[in-house]
């Protein structure tokens, strides 16, 4: 193998073959040093949470990463690829200057909501929470109402403190429901300035790094409409029973709680694919 | 009590209907071990080979998984080479199979070489003219590229996943997944082609022995194309293997389909090229040797019979059948056509390695018969067991099929 050891022949074929073989060992090496020396770095400069986010966002089902102007019909069947970054994608000022031309009343609509609170004032976000601006520049952030059926009654919270800081996207508090535990993550970034409860009607006072008309990944009341509704079809795939497939509902409201329809399903499950914490 | 373990949002069978599962496979796995260490404590006295019938069922064995695991290099081709994205749906399931059929090939080849302890023998006073020695430098450094590659499947396992710094590895590592698939897909190529390359140059057995091109007689390229040519077929198996018994939709129709159809034309080509190449060898190399090619066939055993059904029955009906997209489109029919596409690649290798060697080559050798002992059939036993007990674990805590929380629902 080497030129010191017993029997090694200085010809042409040997020369090729080991030069082949050690140019391959030599390339692995590297690849695992270059991961290593890379995942150290990362680890040093705290990319950990966009990371983490990224490895979420190609984890979740593709129904879950549907791209919002495919839910509008002006890309139908799209996916987002681009981690729920509205603000840096190249497609979307395309696709948005299309929707406000043809559909301006859109954003005012107020058919199909399927029996979903929404608040005109409130910014959506694909995690489940919502988001409002206060006068004093401040937000609040909560759960919304299709997040609410789906956890049920009496779930728990475990809130960051104040002074803590929240990344776009990255998990911002934990809910814990019956045997299940899911990180919410958050709308957008922020510093924590007081926790709050469900009885005050949200669950984090945050003073925004982002001024929220630009924070371009939201769903503002009309889309949110669209979105929830998609959300359900989701969920009624999740739910559906084997052999029977989807079923319509042929009207009426959601239930409070949605666990009680199907109390045999994986809810553990559903709480990550539809919140986001897979 | 593991569904902290398994992915979420998707739907695994009970902790005790698996334990079930994999005790019985345990046991399996035991009895094969206990076969093995007889071979390796008492010597290959244990098996039924001998000086003269030195391939047995564990060659036929390494070669017929080592095809089988051509899935994962040549999925990785298709999926990171050729940017067909659709085969993201198996590739995972594809890496799994490949690491299984690679590992297993490489510790049966480990107690079948009698003294497992001098292999490195071969690294350290490598024969660069022989064809083994190749076989065993690509096949030693497959195995390390399939390690590697499976570890980024093994590190998104929920649990692990939530350590950063493995996180963060596996993040990494899958962005240079595309660089070892290439360098997957080059030493499978050779190594492949020279476990052909093997049998194709023994001019003293004339029913292998091939003329070629170069220093590479025909069954290098053959053993490649072969191997191609069920790389998609295997995984095609196996995932309606997996998807039956776990009773989930595992990946779209359409997949398969293609996975089919790839192997469709890529059986037709090897087909065609085993026709001619069967053709120069009965009209050509072997009277060119003195031997007429029907003695081969006079063998009780194998008659013509067993070319026919390699060519036949294994090679162009699986190829028309999967080049067909009404008989692609129906899973039944798709699935049997697959499964004769891979039946056919085993009976090459079985042909290649038991047939050569039983068929007398001097005036005065006898027919050879071997009927393997009861500890190889063991040790063979030992590597599907293992296999399914790999892949069963990697099922059910890793994700190998990402479209599977697309198509089921999650209802107990």
């Amino acid at each position: 193998m080497f030129p010191f050891v017993y029997d090694f022949r200085w010809e042409a074929t040997s020369l090729i073959f080991l030069g082949v073989f050690f140019a391959v060992i030599t390339t692995l090496m590297m690849m695992v040093a270059t991961v290593t020396v890379r995942s150290v770095k990362d680890l040093r400069t705290r990319k950990i949470g966009t990371l983490r986010w990224h490895e979420t966002f190609e984890d979740l089902p593709a129904g879950a990463r549907s791209c919002r102007f495919a839910m509008s019909g002006f890309a139908p069947g799209r996916s987002c690829d681009n981690f729920f970054e509205c603000g840096t994608c190249a497609v979307y000022p395309r696709f948005r200057s299309l929707e406000e031309r043809h559909r301006p009343e859109d954003h005012e609509s107020r058919s199909g909501h399927g029996g979903f609170g929404i608040d005109e004032k409130r910014y959506y976000h694909r995690g489940h929470t919502w988001l409002q601006e206060e006068e004093d520049g401040t937000c609040v952030i909560g759960l919304d109402d299709f997040a609410a059926r789906l956890l049920g009654p009496n779930p728990t919270y475990q809130l960051p403190p104040a002074g803590s800081t929240l990344k776009q996207h990255q998990p911002a508090f934990t809910i814990q429901t019956g045997e299940s535990s899911v990180r919410v993550v958050s709308p957008i970034d922020g510093e924590v300035l007081e926790a709050g409860d469900s009885t005050r009607g949200w669950l984090l006072r945050i003073r925004p790094s982002t001024q929220l008309p630009h924070a371009r990944h939201l769903f503002r009341a009309g889309e949110a409409r669209r979105w929830f509704q998609a959300e359900l079809e989701r969920l009624n795939r999740l739910v559906e029973i084997p052999g029977v497939g989807a079923t319509l509902a042929d009207g009426g409201t959601p239930v409070d709680s949605f666990r009680e329809t199907r109390p045999d399903a994986n809810w553990d499950g559903i709480l990550g694919v539809m919140m986001l914490d897979v | 009590m593991d569904s902290k373990f398994i992915t979420r949002g998707l739907e695994r069978t009970s902790l005790r209907n698996f334990s079930v599962w994999v005790l019985f496979w345990v046991v399996v796995l035991g009895f094969g071990l206990y076969g093995a260490y007889l071979c390796l404590a008492e010597g290959l006295n244990q098996t039924n080979m001998d000086n003269r019938f030195v391939f047995g069922l564990w060659i036929f064995l390494d070669l017929a998984i080592i095809a089988f695991g051509a899935g994962a290099f040549f999925t990785g081709l298709l999926l990171y080479i050729l940017k067909r994205s659709e085969f993201t749906a198996v590739i995972n399931s594809a890496v799994v199979i490949g690491l299984i059929c690679y590992s297993g090939a490489v510790a049966v080849l480990a107690i079948d070489v009698g003294q497992p302890l001098r292999a490195w023998f071969t690294f350290w006073h490598p024969n660069a003219h022989s064809m083994l020695t190749e076989v065993t430098f690509c096949i030693s450094c497959y195995l390390v590229v399939l390690a590697v590659e499976y570890m980024p499947i093994l590190l998104k396992n929920r649990k692990l996943k939530e350590r950063p710094s493995l996180l963060v590895f596996q993040h990494n590592l899958h962005k240079v997944i595309p660089v070892l698939a290439a360098i997957g897909v080059f030493l499978s190529f050779f190594h492949q082609g020279s476990l052909g390359g093997l049998y194709g140059v023994l001019k003293g057995r004339p029913f292998a022995f091939r003329e070629g091109f170069g220093i590479w007689p025909s069954t290098f390229f053959l053993f490649v194309l072969s191997a191609a040519a069920i790389g998609p077929s295997f995984p095609l198996l196996t995932t309606s293997l997996v998807s039956k018994i776990s009773r989930k939709k595992l990946v779209k129709p359409e997949v398969l389909q293609s996975l089919g159809r790839i192997s469709g034309w890529l059986l037709l080509a090897y087909v065609l090229f085993k026709s001619v190449d069967t053709l120069v060898w009965i009209n050509r190399t072997s009277p060119s040797l003195l031997f007429s090619p029907y003695e081969y066939y006079n063998q009780e055993s194998f008659g013509t019979w067993i070319l026919f059904a390699e060519i036949v029955v294994f090679g162009l009906v699986p190829a028309l059948m999967l080049l067909t997209r009404k008989i692609r489109e129906h899973r039944g029919w798709l699935i049997t056509a697959g499964l004769l596409a891979c039946a056919g690649i085993a009976v090459n290798r079985f042909v290649m390695t038991i047939q050569t060697l039983a068929l007398p080559t001097l005036p005065f050798d006898p027919f050879l018969s071997y009927i393997p002992s009861w500890q190889e059939i063991a040790t063979f036993i030992a590597v599907i067991a293992y296999g399914v007990l790999l892949y069963s674990f990697s099922f059910r805590y890793l994700t190998l099929f990402p479209q599977e929380r697309d198509l089921n629902s999650l209802t107990r």
